[in-house]
């Protein structure tokens, strides 16, 4: 996934590709003020959903009270953290410092990621320290990769945050009871955008291709993340909000909303194929496997076409793709079950590269490549 | 170099990370071999055989048909606990007794006595203790026993979705109803755990009942369809939790409010044992749908829940038992929690907290060692206990699983797959539950037995001949026979009760397994007469090893009080160190080997 990669991206305003970005002007103190005040916002609706909520259940009413009053709260939060904390970061590293804050949130409220515990850890340092984060190797692992491939494509150090991304989802959305399909994952994520391109390009999603091909190279051992993040709609209404400024800021807010809008649609037809109650069609969207989907993974620059309607058309052809999976086993007994269970990530899988390939084809000789030939 | 070399290099190094998973995704992925008596005692030192029918034992267990139409679309989901098993001596004849609980509306439940000669017999109906499903009264769940009274004979607590009933043992002849108000038991609860212990030391049992539904539920007359967990690992809209104090009296007061227990999680399975090392009884709860919690006895005036403090209350997960064993003869205690594991699809692992070497007391710290030693991937896990299967003086680790064993062919797990990741919106309302049908829901698993090398654990099932699929949901050991073996009880849902009787090399045998063990029946004076709680520290050969009488773990399950311990090819013990509820220590200085001792608590 690489939102990271954003510099390369093409800007929401039209500028000559040679001109870089005006850079913002460091303010310490609208900074640090935006970072308190985002804190307290958050606390603040922490402090009344503990303090109020129960109360505020007692009728219709007070319910609308108490989600607006959230809601206000938390989209707040989320606008002060945009306009005066992210925006004052060089726009390269807006993915990894949101991706970083979703971890971090749901990790300090949720406990969402498991460590590893080896007996030799808790012996050595006497039981201060037992276990190590597999998400935390993920990212080594996506970084250390990236650097050393990085090193011998273009004989220079780069920058590793689009790998840091990478490295951050995969250690998301991977789960394995092993290391192994972790570090796994990221190094085969990096190594893709490496070896498989055309005319400089490369095709697929980085963390795409690294999470489906370890689910069908190694199914015993991984599965896909699959469950909530502490399982409250407050959490969804940050993240949400905060991702849609950040891509609306880079350009990219259509391809999700696109997305989210043609799923939604065809949600009645899948209601109608599995004769599950509508709900349970669109419960998948409230999970954090798709805000990571959504936020970074479709919206990945260097692997979406690069027109606006294009980049429509084919996030509405991934969601008819996707819906097609997971109607498979439905209408074709001997469709593998793997197929619905990773819809998704099999979807981008072949839409994404297909469009891409188009492009090119459709486009050679009439532009240049976006980037360096390897 | 080239580009183009350079994308020939970096194509090989993608092609060799792609092989690199799919082999090491394929690494022991070989078919289980095929069971050989010969081959298990020669390799293994013992082996295992099914023999309930040749027992007299024909018990099905039935789960509920009835509840309330809005359930019945997923009534498979709903309705997949109630088998237990307990193992008691209930009338005092030295052998130990087998009873076993039904779910179905009217079904009996079954308390098989031992004849002494290989087989047993059902007398649940002669002591009153078969019609235990009536209309109106809720299905049991599960039973645990213990002796509230000290009159020296077995009591038993019945917890159900439903009524909850204490029944007193009276003198082995039969079983009468503690009236309600006696009791201190909710006149309805949807529990699924329970268990005896003294949190007080006063030497009286109390008792620990843990709802697992909300307590104002009847799952057979429902207002609504939004009786679901509000999260599949978040959960806290359960059942509540009922600490009964024994007054001494024949009479209970709950004190689980009081006593600070207040969890509304979805509590599956419960134990207890000194954990933190105090000499009072602490209480792990395994809770379904979220995280598991450990309640630690601060001197019996209070209990504080510090499970995210000692590190088993972070990463939540859908925890099904709790077992303790000492499986590295370290003299501590670890705590195995399983929960759900479907490759390529929701991959939990169980966990095996084990104490952090130093930690202790207000430090106590755990970390899960699963992985490392192999026993965390069982499938969809129920059911596990600790026990020396070939007595080489190391606890083995027995676990049954399997959820729903219906239509091969068909796997409701995807459809599973979306309501379980789905927002409290949307799961706590059964009316979103996709319909199951007659699909199979982690169904038709093989079982495990892990056999303990020391160091890290190896798995035996299909070798040692535990061959069954049934959807395991309680375990429970004993030595059925006094024969110096553990043997092993099944409780399986919708599926046959199992007694795998155990077949250890003997002295003589090729595969030098020349295993010599010894028993310890205890009897409590100044504490709790049942010894609930007792802790005996076994020294022999340079090493130790603790084990616990149990008043109740596993996943609805109850082991035999009576503990068993291996000792490898030492015959000489070198002490026992007893650590009795009442917070006394009794020695006994080299008990003999191969020999089952009955110690009562010395004044």
């Amino acid at each position: 996934m690489s939102v990271g990669e954003t510099t390369h991206a093409p800007p929401a305003v039209v500028r000559p590709a040679h001109v870089a970005a005006p850079r913002p002007r460091f303010r310490p103190v609208p900074f640090f003020l935006g970072i308190a005040a985002a804190l307290v916002l958050l606390v603040g609706q922490y402090a009344f959903e503990k303090a109020w909520a129960a109360a505020l259940q007692a009728t219709a009413t007070l319910t609308a009270v108490r989600v607006a009053v959230n809601a206000v709260l938390l989209v707040a939060a989320a606008f002060v953290f945009f306009r005066w904390v992210l925006r004052q970061i060089d726009a390269r590293y807006h993915a990894p410092v949101f991706i970083t804050v979703i971890l971090v949130g749901a990790q300090v409220y949720y406990g969402v990621l498991e460590n590893y515990s080896v007996p030799w850890l808790g012996t050595l340092t006497g039981g201060w320290i037992t276990s190590f984060s597999p998400t935390f190797m993920t990212i080594l692992a996506a970084v250390g990769t990236e650097l050393v491939l990085g090193r011998l494509a273009y004989g220079k150090w780069i920058n590793p945050a689009s790998a840091y991304v990478s490295g951050i989802s995969a250690g998301i959305l991977i789960k394995s009871p092993e290391l192994w399909p972790f570090v796994l994952c990221a190094m085969i994520s990096i190594a893709s955008k490496y070896a498989l391109r055309v005319n400089g390009r490369h095709l697929w999603n980085p963390t795409n291709f690294g999470v489906t091909v370890l689910l069908l190279l190694a199914p015993l051992h991984t599965a896909s993340l699959s469950v909530q993040y502490g399982n409250v709609l407050w959490a969804n209404v940050l993240i949400w909000t905060l991702g849609a400024l950040i891509l609306w800021k880079i350009g990219k807010l259509h391809i999700p909303v696109t997305f989210a809008a043609v799923y939604l649609l065809l949600s009645p037809l899948r209601s109608w194929a599995t004769g599950n109650a509508w709900a349970t069609e669109i419960a998948p969207l409230t999970g954090p496997m798709y805000q990571l989907y959504m936020c970074f993974m479709i919206t990945d620059p260097k692997t979406t076409t690069h027109r606006k309607w294009s980049q429509c058309l084919v996030a509405a052809l991934v969601a008819v793709a996707e819906t097609g999976l997971r109607l498979a086993p439905t209408w074709f007994v001997a469709s593998p079950e793997m197929l619905s269970f990773d819809a998704p990530y099999l979807a981008l899988f072949t839409v994404g590269p297909a469009a891409n390939l188009i492009e090119i084809w459709w486009t050679a000789g009439k532009r240049r490549p976006v980037a360096p030939a390897l | 170099m080239t580009a183009f070399i350079k994308q020939i290099l970096f194509i090989l190094i993608l092609a060799a990370l792609l092989g690199a998973a799919f082999a090491l995704d394929q690494n022991g992925a070989a078919p289980p071999p095929k069971f050989d008596r010969a081959a298990a005692l020669q390799k293994q030192g013992f082996y295992l055989e099914e023999v309930a029918k040749k027992c007299g034992v024909e018990f099905v267990h039935h789960g509920p048909t009835k509840l309330d139409p809005k359930l019945q679309h997923i009534l498979p989901v709903v309705a997949a606990m109630g088998a237990s098993v307990s193992v008691v001596d209930f009338d005092r004849d030295g052998w130990p007794d087998v009873f076993v609980t039904n779910g179905q509306e009217g079904s009996k439940c079954a308390l098989y006595r031992n004849q002494h000669d290989g087989t047993f017999k059902d007398v649940a109906e002669e002591v009153g203790l078969a019609d235990l499903n009536r209309e109106g009264t809720g299905v049991c769940m599960g039973a645990v026993w213990g002796d509230y009274d000290n009159d020296g004979y077995e009591d038993v607590l019945v917890y159900k979705w439903g009524r909850p009933i204490l029944y007193h043992n009276d003198a082995g002849k039969h079983f009468t109803p503690v009236p309600q108000e006696k009791s201190g038991l909710p006149d309805w609860m949807n529990a699924n755990s329970a268990l005896w212990f003294d949190y007080d030391r006063d030497g009286k049992l109390d008792l620990f009942v843990a709802g697992y539904w909300r307590d104002d539920l009847d799952l057979w007359h429902l207002a609504d369809g939004k009786v679901m967990p509000d999260s599949f690992e978040y959960a806290t809209n359960g059942g509540s939790k009922h600490l009964l104090h024994n007054n001494g009296d024949g009479t209970f007061t709950d004190v689980a409010e009081k006593m600070g227990i207040s969890s509304k999680r979805w509590t599956l399975a419960a134990a207890s044992a000194s954990l933190c090392e105090t000499g009072y009884p602490d209480l792990f709860l395994a809770n379904d749908y979220g995280v598991s919690e450990l309640y630690a006895n601060r001197g019996g005036k209070k209990f504080e829940e510090v499970g995210e403090k000692v590190g088993v209350g972070h990463s939540p997960k859908s925890g099904m038992n709790a077992s303790f064993g000492d499986v590295n003869n370290t003299g501590r205690f670890s705590v195995y929690v399983s929960n759900i594991s479907e490759p390529g699809v929701l991959v939990q692992g169980n966990n095996l907290w084990t104490p952090v070497k130093g930690c202790t007391g207000d430090n106590l710290r755990y970390q899960n060692l699963a992985n490392p030693l192999k026993v965390e991937l069982g499938g969809w896990s129920w059911g596990a206990q600790f026990v020396d299967l070939n007595n080489d003086g190391l606890l083995d680790l027995y676990l049954t699983n399997g959820y729903i064993s219906a239509d091969k062919g068909q796997s409701y797990w995807y459809d599973y797959s979306k309501i379980a990741g789905a927002n409290g919106l949307v799961i706590g309302d059964a009316a979103n539950w996709p319909a199951i049908r007659n699909r199979s829901l982690s169904g038709y698993q093989p079982k495990h037995v892990w056999l303990n090398k020391g160091g890290g654990f190896v798995e035996v099932a299909a070798g040692v001949g535990v061959l069954d699929q049934y959807d395991g949901r309680a375990v429970a050991t004993a030595d059925l026979w006094n024969r110096g073996v553990q043997d092993v009880i099944v409780a399986n849902q919708n599926g046959p009760l199992l007694i795998y009787k155990n077949t250890v090399a003997p002295g003589n045998h090729p595969g030098n397994h020349c295993n010599h063990w010894v028993q310890f029946a205890l009897e409590g004076a100044a504490s709790n007469r049942s010894a609930i709680g007792a802790e005996v520290r076994l020294f022999w050969d340079g090493k130790q090893q603790v084990q616990a009488v149990s008043g109740g773990d596993g996943y609805a399950s109850q082991r035999e009080r009576r503990l068993h311990f291996g000792l490898g090819k030492s015959s000489k013990i070198d002490k026992v160190v007893i650590q009795w509820p009442s917070g006394r220590t009794q020695t006994v200085e080299k008990p003999a080997a191969d020999t089952a001792h009955s110690i009562r608590e010395a004044p």
